[in-house]
């Protein structure tokens, strides 16, 4: 009976041992707790069905679940269209978010939003795709003009008997008007004029879709049935340059065909042999250093407060910040293709 | 006697109880977050120990470092979990840099920003640091042969151009150029300074007599500048590729009796007695390294490799040793004229 209530007194001592010891621990003293403020970022784009954003939301994710407080939206139209976007941004705006970045479907009519959401205090950062003309804090892009001036002499440097005759070039992008396709063009026409007998007969627009890039890219080679080299400019051009080629019967190889971005398909068409290679960006990084952007400036320290760039309303950060490419060949290829 | 020993069981079972409680608890996750219930949208975190990122520059004592220096204050005293500590030598000895980078290896820090004293020296010290765990990003110059993780550094060619081009407007492209430089052996200076070479180059009108070393400071830039204008007297432009260039190249002139304007005079950075001469006259332009924003994007660099999300999760880099960030990163210059040299005027601090 004796033994008993010892063993009952024991346990009670324990269970409330337990109790008292887990309390203890869990309150916090006020050197261990800290409250950290919620910061809450949009991000803004076009085209989101496309596998290119899987990065994307793969680098939020990783962001948000390793910094505390920290939460980022991500959204936007599956097409191209800027009434769209302009109508989501315009929501996002009205629920008050701590900044937006922005991947621009359009170069102009975007600016009016932009400038909206900047005169609330929501600084915008624009990604990939600029609004010049907009009032927002800063562009992160890639070095487009030059990443394409090296996609295509290496390109051309391994196969340096196209230079040696009059060699018919095509160029496939979404359509002529946006920043990052446009200097990535501009990049291929300063290459191509150091070589005279590269001849750029057409440039097409793809819509940034396999489909339209392979109607597009059949209608140029059945005019030119001669050409031999086709740049893709966006993620979707070399895998419709790719189909255009196998309707007419045309053998891997046949045709010198880059791409762009890392898109699976893409990286495969270079492991076959159909793709010579691919320039693809740092999208983690680009994705990092833009949130990072918002992030100094919700929290204060991205203006120098011993100048007076913000009393003078004057930027503190550069118009355009470049994060370099990679360019990606049967080389390096295996690093790229992303896990299942 | 009996009641005693009941006694001393219990406060024992007791005790073991505390303890028990106290590890499970502990044992629980550590970056478990509970959102506040409150309106003013705040998450409560368990505060861990702070993380510590050093940076560390060559003559550090230099106005040049103010804003970087205030910069990486700022993110210590803002960023949630991360404390910040700022060094260097005093002067360019790497020897010194080697030094503080040991002890900063010792201290664990969790991330290194280094302007190196001398790129050649200092390879093996960044590896070493990153041997230990330690990312390392070089700022402003670079140590190729090394581990870093990436060099984030200001335009050089393109800004000494673009310097180079708004002065050399102004006296017509013509007349012959110094170029004054810190150290011959600095990637840095050399770069900036060929910037100001295809300047001349391009124009048939301009002539480079002489690249003189400034080491950085006025008192031996201002000799060094005044051999050169002893042995030519008839230079129309002094280029500066360091901070401390202008000022000694002004100290030289009013040495040789010039007045402000006879000689075209560029600058680098927006040291308070640049910024002076830039309204006075002696100084046409300055190229600002956007210093601040630097600092900032280092940090970034080193926080996402600290908390894990520098490697995309999706991509298998690791494995096939694909670095998660480029080489290089050139943050672009601003222009610094008489225009908007008041803004770079520096306030006191509260």
């Amino acid at each position: 009976m004796r033994k008993t209530k010892i063993l009952i007194l024991v346990l009670l001592g324990l269970a409330f041992g337990i109790v008292i010891g887990g309390w203890l621990r869990s309150t916090p003293a006020k050197s261990e707790t800290v409250v950290v403020k919620e910061r809450h970022y949009v991000f803004n784009g076009g085209l989101m069905a496309q596998p290119f954003w899987k990065e994307v939301i793969s680098a939020i994710k990783q962001m948000t679940a390793a910094t505390p407080g920290l939460k980022i939206d991500f959204g936007g139209p599956a097409d191209l269209d800027p009434g769209k976007q302009i109508e989501e941004l315009e929501a996002i705006i009205e629920s008050k978010p701590d900044g937006i970045v922005v991947f621009a479907t359009d170069p102009k009519s975007l600016g009016p939003t932009i400038n909206k959401a900047m005169a609330q205090g929501i600084p915008v950062v624009t990604m990939w795709a600029d609004v010049a003309s907009s009032k927002r804090m800063t562009f992160i892009s890639a070095p487009e003009k030059e990443s394409a001036e090296q996609l295509i002499q290496k390109a051309l440097a391994d196969h340096p008997e196209l230079l040696s005759q009059k060699t018919k070039v095509l160029v496939s992008l979404p359509a002529p008007g946006m920043t990052s396709t446009d200097e990535r063009l501009e990049g291929v026409k300063e290459v191509l004029t150091n070589y005279p007998s590269l001849e750029l007969t057409q440039v097409v627009s793809d819509e940034a879709s396999d489909v339209k890039a392979t109607e597009a890219i059949s209608a140029a080679l059945q005019r030119n049935p001669d050409i031999k080299i086709i740049f893709g400019l966006d993620a979707r051009s070399a895998i419709g340059a790719i189909s255009a080629l196998k309707e007419r019967g045309a053998k891997k190889g046949e045709v010198v065909v880059t791409g762009w971005d890392g898109d699976e398909d893409v990286l495969r068409g270079i492991q076959e042999g159909w793709i010579h290679s691919t320039s693809i960006l740092n999208i983690s990084l680009s994705i990092q250093t833009a949130f990072s952007i918002l992030e100094s400036a919700h929290l204060g320290y991205l203006y120098p407060t011993i100048l007076q760039l913000k009393e003078k309303n004057l930027p503190t950060l550069p118009s355009r910040l470049e994060i370099p490419e990679v360019l990606v060949n049967q080389k390096n290829v295996a690093g790229y293709f992303h896990k299942k | 006697m009996r009641k005693t020993q009941i006694f001393i069981i219990g406060i024992l079972a007791l005790a073991i109880g505390i303890v028990i409680g106290g590890w499970l608890r502990s044992s629980q996750t550590s970056t478990n977050i509970a959102h506040a219930k409150s309106a003013t949208q705040t998450a409560r975190v368990n505060q861990q120990e702070k993380n510590l990122f050093a940076m560390n520059v060559i003559v550090s004592g230099v106005p040049f470092w103010t804003d970087a220096r205030e910069t990486w204050a700022k993110i210590g005293d803002t960023v949630e979990g991360v404390k910040t500590v700022f060094g260097g030598p005093t002067d360019t000895d790497a020897a010194k840099q080697i030094e503080e980078i040991d002890n900063l290896i010792a201290q664990k820090v969790r991330g290194i920003v280094i302007r190196p004293c001398d790129p050649a020296t200092l390879g093996p010290e960044i590896d070493k640091a990153v041997a230990a765990g330690i990312p390392v990003v070089t700022m402003l110059a670079d140590v190729p042969n090394s581990k870093r993780l990436c060099y984030v550094t200001s335009e050089l060619e393109d800004a000494g151009k673009r310097v180079g081009n708004y002065v050399a407007k102004n006296a017509g492209y013509k007349g012959k150029a110094i170029i004054s430089i810190g150290e011959l052996v600095d990637d840095e200076q050399l770069r900036r300074g060929d910037g100001f070479k295809q300047v001349i180059a391009a124009n048939p009108g301009m002539e480079l007599v002489q690249v003189v070393e400034d080491k950085f400071d006025d008192t031996k830039g201002a000799e060094a500048i005044h051999a050169a204008l002893v042995k030519t007297p008839d230079i129309k432009f002094i280029f500066g590729c360091d901070s401390r260039s202008a000022v000694a190249a002004v100290t030289a002139l009013k040495e040789m009796g010039k007045k402000p304007g006879d000689v075209i005079v560029s600058a680098w950075d927006y040291d308070v007695d640049v910024l002076n001469l830039i309204k006075e006259g002696w100084v046409q332009a300055s190229a600002a390294s956007e210093s601040s924003y630097m600092t900032q994007l280092c940090f970034s660099l080193l926080q996402a490799y600290d908390k894990g999300y520098l490697y995309p999760q999706s991509l298998p880099y690791k494995k096939f040793d694909v670095s998660p960030a480029p080489s290089k990163i050139v943050v672009p210059i601003t222009l610094v004229t008489p225009k908007n040299v008041d803004v770079y005027s520096r306030t006191p601090k509260k």
